[in-house]
């Protein structure tokens, strides 16, 4: 009688995906090109370099990067601030997403990844540093960090919507801030090493969001106009 | 009313598989961070908008190409590979068999992650992805590889360590092979990556190496990672 109830469910379940799978393919349209390549491809090479494990990702929302993550072969946790950040509830159909503020962690954090991801998230949390300090704090010595977020190097902006020129996001409940050496300095201080850097030109605008989307170069230097950057960094 | 609590049903499934799968996790080394990651530095450099995926299996990574937010369509020979059926949560994927495709649309870039070695006849998929290929268009492929030296059924060796029970063969192109299909299918080689991921002569063979070593043609590799452009340079 059990076995027949697992099937039902499991059948019916397997219905459910089906229709919500299909409803997202039937509804695809093109917007336009996002930085994700750049950015998975940057956090998998730097994967690839080191021998992690355990892999955590940071403010991973409705996104599957943990499963990719997983199907790499990494034991693989996913945790995103559920509570503040998605009011009505949040579900990752992909992975499971622990509910975790990463600026103020109910748990005790202790030293147990190998390697963190955190794309494209540090920007919309206000305090960056805190953030920062706790992952670095769940990191075992020598682990990896690979954070991805808006940067100009010379142009910091706490909030890039909140300009005249920012092509989308005003009116949003949540901020955009770009980074700069300063706020790169203080991750730093936190106690990392920066190993890789990239800085990619997605705008033709100062910082992120700002002009029009443009061809995606990357930037050779830091006078070089840029509005994204990809840094992996070590744990000291 | 009906509908939420369907919804809420459906959501509770979903919760669970993923629980099941992230509780049962052991960490199993594989090649696929070296393949993933030249995917995506081949897609940043390409201004593609349609992507046909080809074998997709039950990963994420049609969804993960969405998410890049490129329109995705995801094709997989279900019957035939997958005895129980085959449920992606992830992504739609629809049954098509690549040799002898059913697909009309025509896309800018074809991904096949680790799939054509299981196919025997593997000129004819490659035949099929070049004609669903708009001109210009980018075929990027990973496979077991060897410069010199092919293999019909790496499996079959006394010394591949494992697969000898797998009802699916796992061939070892050449080469040869991508001359062929380039020669064949009027395009070109755009990219090739050379990897060591088994400490043996060939894939499969000898033990799996952590992580994946860059290798070129002319030192020792089992894995490519190739782009070929449809039409001349």
């Amino acid at each position: 009688m059990m076995r027949i109830l697992k099937s039902i469910a499991h059948r019916a379940g397997q219905a459910y995906v089906r229709k919500v799978c299909l409803a997202e393919f039937e509804s695809q349209k093109f917007s336009h090109h996002n930085e994700r390549p750049i950015e998975y491809r940057f956090a998998l090479q730097a994967l690839a370099e080191k021998r992690p494990q355990t892999v955590l990702d940071v403010g991973t929302g409705t996104t599957a990067w943990p499963h990719l993550l997983r199907n790499c072969g990494y034991v693989v946790s996913a945790a995103d601030n559920v509570r503040d950040y998605w009011p009505d509830g949040m579900v990752n159909r992909h992975w499971t997403v622990l509910d975790v503020d990463i600026v103020n962690p109910r748990e005790r954090v202790h030293e147990q990844y190998d390697a963190i991801t955190c794309i494209s998230v540090l920007e919309h949390i206000p305090d960056h540093v805190k953030a920062v300090r706790n992952m670095v704090a769940m990191l075992k010595p020598g682990g990896l960090l690979v954070l991805t977020t808006p940067y100009s190097h010379l142009h910091p902006d706490p909030n890039v919507y909140d300009r005249q020129d920012a092509l989308y996001g005003k009116g949003v409940s949540y901020i955009c801030r770009s980074s700069s050496a300063a706020e790169l300095q203080q991750w730093i201080e936190c106690g990392l090493r920066l190993e890789h850097r990239e800085l990619w030109r997605l705008y033709t605008g100062p910082v992120w969001a700002t002009g029009e989307r443009c061809e995606w170069s990357k930037a050779q230097s830091e006078t070089e106009a840029h509005q994204l950057g990809c840094f992996s960094f070590v744990k000291q | 009313m009906l509908g939420k609590i369907a919804h809420k049903l459906g959501r509770w499934y979903i919760k669970r598989l993923c629980s099941i799968e992230y509780g049962g996790q052991v960490f199993a080394p594989k090649e696929k961070v070296a393949e993933y990651s030249f995917v995506f530095r081949k897609l940043a450099a390409t201004r593609a908008i349609d992507i046909l995926d080809v074998g997709s299996g039950t990963t994420a990574f049609p969804h993960v190409l969405r998410e890049c937010g490129y329109l995705v369509t995801s094709v997989d020979k279900i019957r035939g590979y997958w005895k129980d059926g085959l449920i992606n949560r992830h992504f739609h994927v629809m049954e098509d068999d690549i040799t002898n495709t059913a697909v009309q649309q025509t896309f800018d870039v074809i991904t096949c992650i680790t799939v054509l070695q299981a196919i025997p006849d593997a000129d004819a998929a490659i035949a099929s992805m070049f004609r669903l290929l708009n001109p210009g268009g980018h075929l990027i492929l990973t496979f077991p590889y060897n410069e010199v030296e092919g293999v019909p059924n790496v499996y079959k060796l006394p010394e591949a360590s494992y697969g000898k029970d797998l009802n699916y063969i796992c061939r070892i192109f050449s080469g040869r092979d991508l001359k062929h299909w380039a020669d064949a299918n009027g395009a070109t080689i755009a990219d090739q990556e050379y990897w060591r991921c088994f400490t043996g002569r060939l894939w499969a063979c000898g033990e799996r190496k952590w992580p994946p070593g860059a290798a070129a043609v002319d030192t020792p590799h089992d894995l490519t990672c190739v782009m070929f452009r449809k039409g001349d340079e």
